[in-house]
């Protein structure tokens, strides 16, 4: 109450220009901050979004120096590669040949010309590393070369010429670098330590028994209210309840707070702004968390009042204060705060700058004799240029190369692959003995290979796995709603589990007993950390052998026997509550079920964006998928991207059951689309972690359909098996060599092992989309990198709407996904939240690095290392002048392919030919002659190996090379 | 007879063979060549299994025997002429240490099964197994420990493994950190339990000791220390519990400790180098109780202790913390079992809290999974559609809370009453030297605790170091 009272009065202090201008810079560094929210939902989306709007060779620089990150893998990675096979050293060159365009032939004072140069120095790692490093590698490596000696004498002497360039100059490190040098004391350590759990109790979502006092009156006044009158055990802030009583007997507010604390560092009028991030960038977990509760983004129980941003820069700036004070009383700094803002300059040494000209020297086969030779103008001219290519500038030529060799590969493979095609679309062939529309997701390409592999006759399609159904969902048993559909769009409507009205009473006493249950589970969670409950359970402790040893021994025997009680109190048969009845809403808020008008809007809507208006097999299966993990705080990231990080069964389920109302068959029949009364829709949910099929509303199947329906299931049930041993080859502690049926439990017991950091690897090794008909892809084996989406040309129309339609929703899913991953590979701890083995779970929220650290946010090694850090190459079967109408016509598309965040190619629909955008536009792409690899099955082409493998022809009639495994 | 030979050299496998896993694991890594995962998995489990049948014969023999008791000789080390002094490698199989010893194979089997998987393809995976070793050698002879140095080797192995194990991740400071605090909390302890051995072999004679730890007829004892002599053993022992238990005031070390992987955090420091203090207390106790003192303090410890984890635990906001903070309130309250003389119910106590805690912290990244079950069906009955189903607790006072929520506070305390203290009269003594000796006393570094913070790297912008993977 004082602080209400006091906040009032400090307006006449601080003009309210400045109060905005406060606001507005912390606003603005907001956006700097990680948008991840809470791990329960977890939404794949670019790691640099922030800066999504700068092309991306220029935003990974920025956004390693913002955040302080690696911007490429390292040289020694690209080499690494290079000597692998996987970048060829012509596409070095050509990549160089690019870049530096009529600059490339540039002579450098006799050197040879400016793309000699740089392609010696792109011929091997430049060696860099301390200064003591190099004189020792010098002195050992290079003993008796005189010649070498004299070289690094003359390489010194032209650089000391030279002044060195300044790696950069900027307010980045705030005070820290200059207290650090001059006491050995990280004051951002100091402060964090101090931070952390009282942020985490603050925005605790239901993990303490008791929260913290006050916090509903926002940051501020709880952190007052905490540190009142009583000296925190930290010694660094003995001086905090003085401040706090200052602040209370004055009434400042935490606007003045800020102003107080940029003034106290001394922080110039021009550099407020770029201080104010970085100060929020020190903990930029946690602040990104205090964000996200502040503006509700993901789910949260309880957020804070509005202005908790500020109000948390306004503390961390009192502490970073506080801090540098007692660091210099106690620890030995010395100086004045003000001042402390500059971080100064960061120049490389001599000795590195002369090392790397000597490297250079010798590549070109200088000698000391040619190069003491040349003018002092010549050998400046020669550092200054060896100096303009620096580490960097050397790693992005290499990623270039590196991920053109990767797209020549595919583009040529999808090209090469085009004769093979069957020239007839199935839908003017005979009909399929069955559809199945799977999501676009890249783990769901085996999965249809291996059905298309089984029954040459079955037809699979990609669609975005929400299918076109934004809902709204609570399923019997949840708690809650959660939105099932792409994070663009936002629901209008909601839709409830029910169980069958026949089964309500049952289900009744089920929800009881489960209710019963539940609680009393949840009482012994928490019972079993007090005192007289933890007696209690401590004295039964020993009960708790029986699941400790089952679970850790044999995890998939003890899931099933837990999942066989769990079924019996499940409700019975369920139905979805789908058709609306009336305008009153449901109860979170949003119109319960959609009229057939809006299901006919969906289903014709959906059908068109895939291509399947006409040709409709008997059985049509849609195919949503989720995943499931124990022990896994990231369990949420392997669900559907198009889903919010959701699991898309219900979507699938709905949209079938949309599909079969009759009366939605009327109304698409009255606009052309007439699906044949004898094709039924089934939907069903595959969980890619224990490759788990299961069939929705088998019941409502007609009798007619049984047999077809029951071999259906009997083409999946082997494509999960055969899918589950694909899938075993990149685990590298799944057995080399298993039968289908061992690899199939072998996923089943990893997905329910407690000891498993790697239930499923994910996204992983993501790199391709392809949009366009499946006749350009079957039987090509794409090693589960490529998403699929169906598109058919024939059905749009010129302006190419559908294809902005489809579009708009896979690429911006897709691309999120695909740089998540590769930031995360690109340094897991600076992108990625590091090794999972310390993660320890924090206010329900995220997970920290053991007891105390910044909130860590984007994906854990486990989950991406085997990805390939590459960006996606996304071929649209389109000609290139629809599809840049079409990049243009949609701002959001726009950005990322025009930024090249993504990599746009085209193959057209009738000669097959690629084109890829490069520098604003599309480029024809010269065709390349290779011989794919013929395979009878996929298996011949997999078996037996672990890394990455090239494209292959999968063709039942080739001759089999492979002869061992059992089916 | 011949069974009965067999079984006793049988009796001895529980410490030969992680002996042999500790040669086995540690000599190629001096030797820079790491075996393949799998290999020293099956090690691993075959010398954990070893143990187990072991740990089955002497229990065999134990049960044989006349007492449910049998002290087994491994080796006379050193014996000094005329009955002064005798160092001997001595193990005991009773109702007391067949329990601990098998609640000890049975975690650390589990956990080695676990962290093969769980530490699968990590950089330090052969120097987890290495301190793993170590670990169940040190907690087999801690607990079959018939001898004073017996037990002392084995509570060394037990601190040195468990402060490694925190600081696993050794590039992050934090882990560092806490290390270097764990392993002063542990040297501290460690100082106390040998003085409490010279002491008593000062006050009684040397026979008198082993009666006191390797007695055959535990729970009643052959000897009963005099009040004085026991208050002041009594309380060396007791100071070298709470350090070893995370009793207050040291018990700001276990929350700290959830630095390293999961499955250590689990059943290392979590559920049995915790308990390894309570046992040496339980085990010591009978000789001790005829002290009044001594029993009012051990209980009184022990319920403070009990009410300061119990409310610390309430405030965490982290599954690791809350869980560590807990275990401290149940080991409190298994001191003060000890203290009252329910030998019986702390016994269980232990071995029921010790299995509970590791499959609560196994779990512990599967909170959001549980919370989110949970939450489901308690909201079938009630239809309240909290997100979680968790309704906040119970408040507490701003007092309290700041007590409870500081998690520093006990170290604080520790830093301010002991080490300070400790620290000026060193820097006195330094002084003094200095005007003695004439030359200039060395630069004074300051007694602030973050000041042993290493130095980091001036031109880091990052807060976290890397963990490097690649």
């Amino acid at each position: 109450m004082i602080t209400a009272v006091a906040r009032g009065a400090t307006f006449d202090v601080l003009s309210s220009d400045k109060v905005e201008s406060i606001r507005r810079a912390v606003h603005d560094a907001a956006r700097l901050l990680p948008g991840q929210g809470p791990l329960e939902a977890f939404v794949h989306h670019n790691t640099l979004h922030a800066i999504e709007e700068l092309p991306f060779h220029e935003a990974v620089i920025e956004g390693a120096a913002l955040f302080g990150c690696r911007p490429y893998m390292p040289e020694a990675w690209y080499h690494d590669h290079r000597r692998l096979g996987r970048i060829d050293v012509q596409e070095i060159r050509a990549a160089l040949v690019r870049e530096l365009g009529d600059d490339a032939s540039r002579p450098v004072a006799g050197f040879g010309t400016v793309l000699d140069l740089r392609a010696a120095m792109l011929s091997d790692e430049i060696r860099l590393g301390s200064d003591a490093e190099i004189l020792w590698s010098l002195r050992n490596e290079d003993e008796g070369h005189v010649g070498d000696a004299m070289l690094w004498d003359v390489c010194w002497r032209a650089v000391s010429r030279v002044p060195a360039p300044t790696v950069e100059r900027r307010l980045r490190h705030r005070h820290r670098a200059a207290v650090a040098t001059s006491c050995g004391v990280d004051p951002d350590d100091v402060v964090n330590d101090f931070l952390i759990p009282f942020l985490a109790s603050f925005l605790d979502q239901g993990m303490a028994r008791v929260s913290l006092p006050e916090r509903d009156r926002g940051l501020f006044a709880a952190f007052v209210h905490l540190h009142r009158g009583r000296r925190p055990s930290a010694a660094a802030f003995a001086t905090l309840p003085m401040e706090i009583e200052r602040i209370e007997r004055i009434g400042l507010s935490p606007e003045l707070l800020i102003e107080e604390g940029l003034a106290a560092f001394g922080v110039p009028a021009a550099e407020r702004d770029r201080y104010v991030a970085d100060t929020l960038l020190s903990l930029r977990g946690w602040a990104g968390m205090l964000e996200c509760a502040e503006q509700g983004h993901g789910p949260f129980d309880w957020t804070p009042p509005e202005g908790t941003l500020v109000e948390y820069l306004a503390i961390r700036l009192l502490l970073d204060r506080i801090a540098a004070v007692h660091l210099r009383t106690v620890a030995g700094f010395e100086g004045v705060l003000v001042g402390l803002a500059d971080g100064g300059e960061v120049r490389s040494s001599s000795i590195v700058r002369a090392f790397t000209v000597w490297q250079v020297a010798r590549r070109l086969g200088l000698s000391a004799r040619r190069l003491g030779a040349a003018s002092d103008a010549d050998l400046t001219a020669l550092v200054r240029e060896v100096e303009a290519f620096p580490s960097t500038a050397r790693c992005r030529v290499l990623h270039e190369a590196y991920e053109a060799c990767f797209q020549q590969g595919i583009l040529a493979a999808v090209g090469a692959h085009s004769p093979a095609r069957t020239a007839a679309s199935t839908h003017d062939g005979r009909r399929a003995s069955l559809q199945i529309v799977c999501c676009i997701d890249e783990r769901e390409e085996s999965f249809r290979r291996h059905i298309e592999e089984l029954a040459p006759d079955a037809e699979t399609l990609g669609f975005a796995g929400f299918f076109g159904v934004a809902m709204n969902y609570r399923g019997a048993g949840e708690a809650h709603y959660r939105a099932l559909c792409p994070v663009t769009v936002q629901p209008k409507h909601e839709v409830v589990e029910e169980p069958l009205f026949a089964f309500e009473n049952a289900s009744r006493l089920q929800a009881e007993f489960v209710g019963r249950a539940g609680a009393a589970a949840l009482r012994m969670h928490h019972g079993s950390r007090s005192l007289v409950g933890g007696a209690m359970s401590g004295l039964l402790g020993l009960l708790a052998t029986v699941p400790l040893v089952c679970r850790v021994l044999m995890p998939r025997t003890a899931a099933r026997i837990a999942g066989s009680i769990g079924r019996v109190l499940q409700p019975p048969l369920t139905t979805l509550h789908l058709e609306r009845e009336g305008d009153e809403p449901g109860p979170s808020g949003l119109v319960a079920g959609f009229t057939p008008d809006e299901m006919a809007g969906i289903v014709e809507q959906v059908l068109t964006l895939m291509g399947l208006r006409r040709g409709f097999a008997r059985i049509v299966i849609m195919v949503g998928h989720g995943s499931s993990s124990m022990n896994n705080p990231h369990e949420a990231a392997h669900d559907c991207g198009a889903c919010s990080g959701g699991r898309g069964g219900p979507n699938a389920r709905a949209f079938a059951a949309m599909a079969n109302n009759p009366r939605v068959r009327a109304r698409l029949a009255s606009r052309g689309l007439d699906i044949p009364a004898d094709t039924i829709f089934v939907g069903a949910y595959h969980n890619t972690s224990d490759e788990d099929v299961v069939y929705y509303d088998l019941d409502r199947i007609p009798r007619s359909h049984r047999d077809e329906f029951v071999r259906a299931r009997g083409i999946v049930d082997e494509a999960r098996r055969r899918n589950a041993h694909e899938r075993c080859r990149r685990f590298d502690s799944a057995p080399a060599r298993a039968t289908d049926r061992a690899a199939l439990w072998h996923v089943e017991a990893r997905a329910e092992d407690l000891s498993q950091v790697r239930p499923e690897y994910g996204h992983a090794t993501n790199a391709i989309c392809l949009v366009g008909r499946r006749s350009w892809s079957r039987g090509l084996f794409l090693d589960r990198r490529a998403f699929l989406a169906s598109y058919d040309p024939a059905v749009d129309d010129d302006d190419r709407s559908v294809l902005a339609g489809l579009l708009s929703a896979v690429i911006p899913v897709c691309a999120g996904i695909s740089l998540e991953y590769f930031f995360s590979f690109v340094d897991p701890a600076g992108y990625g939240c590091g090794t999972k083995l310390p993660h320890n779970i924090c206010g329900l929220l995220g997970v920290m690095d053991g007891a105390r650290s910044d909130l860590r946010t984007g994906l854990p090694w486990q989950m991406v290392e085997i990805h390939e850090p590459v960006r996606l190459l996304a071929i649209v079967e389109c000609d290139p002048d629809s599809l840049t109408r079409v990049v243009h016509g949609n701002p959001i598309i726009r950005r990322i392919v025009a930024g090249e965040w993504l990599r746009m190619a085209t193959i057209d629909p009738t000669t097959g030919r690629t084109t890829l955008w490069r520098g604003g536009g599309f480029e024809a792409v010269d065709p390349v002659e290779i011989d794919l690899p013929r395979v009878p099955e996929s298996r011949a082409w997999y078996a037996g190996r672990r890394g990455h493998l090239t494209p292959a022809i999968v063709d039942p009639n080739a001759a089999s090379a492979w002869t061992g495994g059992a089916r | 007879m011949t069974f009965d030979t067999a079984l006793r050299q049988a009796a001895v496998l529980p410490l030969a063979a992680p002996l042999a896993l500790v040669a086995l694991l540690g000599v190629p890594l001096l030797l820079r060549f790491r075996p393949p995962e799998a290999v020293v998995l099956r090690l691993t489990h075959l010398v954990v299994m070893v143990a187990g049948l072991g740990a089955v014969a002497g229990t065999t023999l134990a049960v044989r025997a006349e007492h449910p008791s049998v002290t087994i000789g491994v080796a006379d080390l050193l014996r000094v002429p005329g009955g002064g002094f005798e160092l001997s490698l001595t193990l005991l199989y009773d109702r007391l240490s067949i329990p601990f010893l098998f609640l000890t194979v049975l975690l650390v089997g589990v956990i080695g099964a676990f962290a093969g998987r769980y530490l699968h393809r990590e950089p330090g995976f052969h120097r987890f197994f290495l301190l793993y070793a170590l670990f169940l050698l040190g907690m087999a002879t801690a607990a079959l420990a018939a001898t004073i140095e017996t037990l002392f080797v084995g509570w060394e192995l037990v601190g040195l493994s468990s402060t490694l194990l925190v600081g696993f991740f050794q590039e992050r400071r934090r882990p560092v950190d806490s290390t270097q605090r764990i392993w002063c909390v542990y040297r501290t302890s460690d100082a106390a339990f040998l003085l409490a051995v010279l002491v008593f072999h000062h006050v009684a004679p040397h026979e008198a000791l082993h009666a006191a730890l390797g007695d055959p007829t535990w729970p009643d004892a052959a000897l009963r220390l005099a009040d004085g002599p026991a208050i002041l053993v009594g309380g060396l022992v007791l100071i070298a519990v709470m350090g070893k238990s995370a009793l207050l005031p040291f018990s700001g070390w276990l929350p700290r400790a959830m630095e390293g992987p999961t499955p250590s955090s689990a059943v290392f420091y979590g559920a049995l180098s915790v308990h390894l203090g309570v046992y040496l207390l339980l085990r010591m106790q009978p000789s001790l109780a005829g002290s009044v003192p001594f029993t009012v303090a051990t209980v009184s410890i022990g319920l403070l202790t009990a009410a300061y984890g119990a409310t610390a635990s309430r405030t965490q906001a982290d599954i690791k913390g809350a869980l560590a903070y807990a275990s401290v309130s149940q080991v409190g309250l298994i001191t003060a079992e000890i203290g009252l003389g329910l030998h019986w119910l702390a016994l269980v106590h232990i071995c029921g809290h010790a299995v509970l805690r590791s499959l609560q912290l196994l779990r512990a990244p599967s909170l959001l999974h549980d919370y989110h079950r949970l939450g489901n069906a308690v909201s079938m009955r009630s239809r309240h559609h909290d997100h979680h189903g968790v309704t906040p607790g119970s408040s507490m006072s701003i007092g309290l809370y700041r007590i409870a929520f500081d998690r520093d506070l006990p170290g604080a305390i520790m830093d301010r009453i002991v080490i300070a203290p400790i620290g000026r009269g060193l820097r006195s003594i330094d002084r003094l030297e200095g005007r003695l000796l004439g030359g200039d006393a060395a630069e004074t570094p300051s007694d602030s605790p973050i000041a042993a913070v290493p130095v980091p790297d001036p031109v880091g912008t990052r807060s976290e170091e890397k963990h490097d993977v690649a």
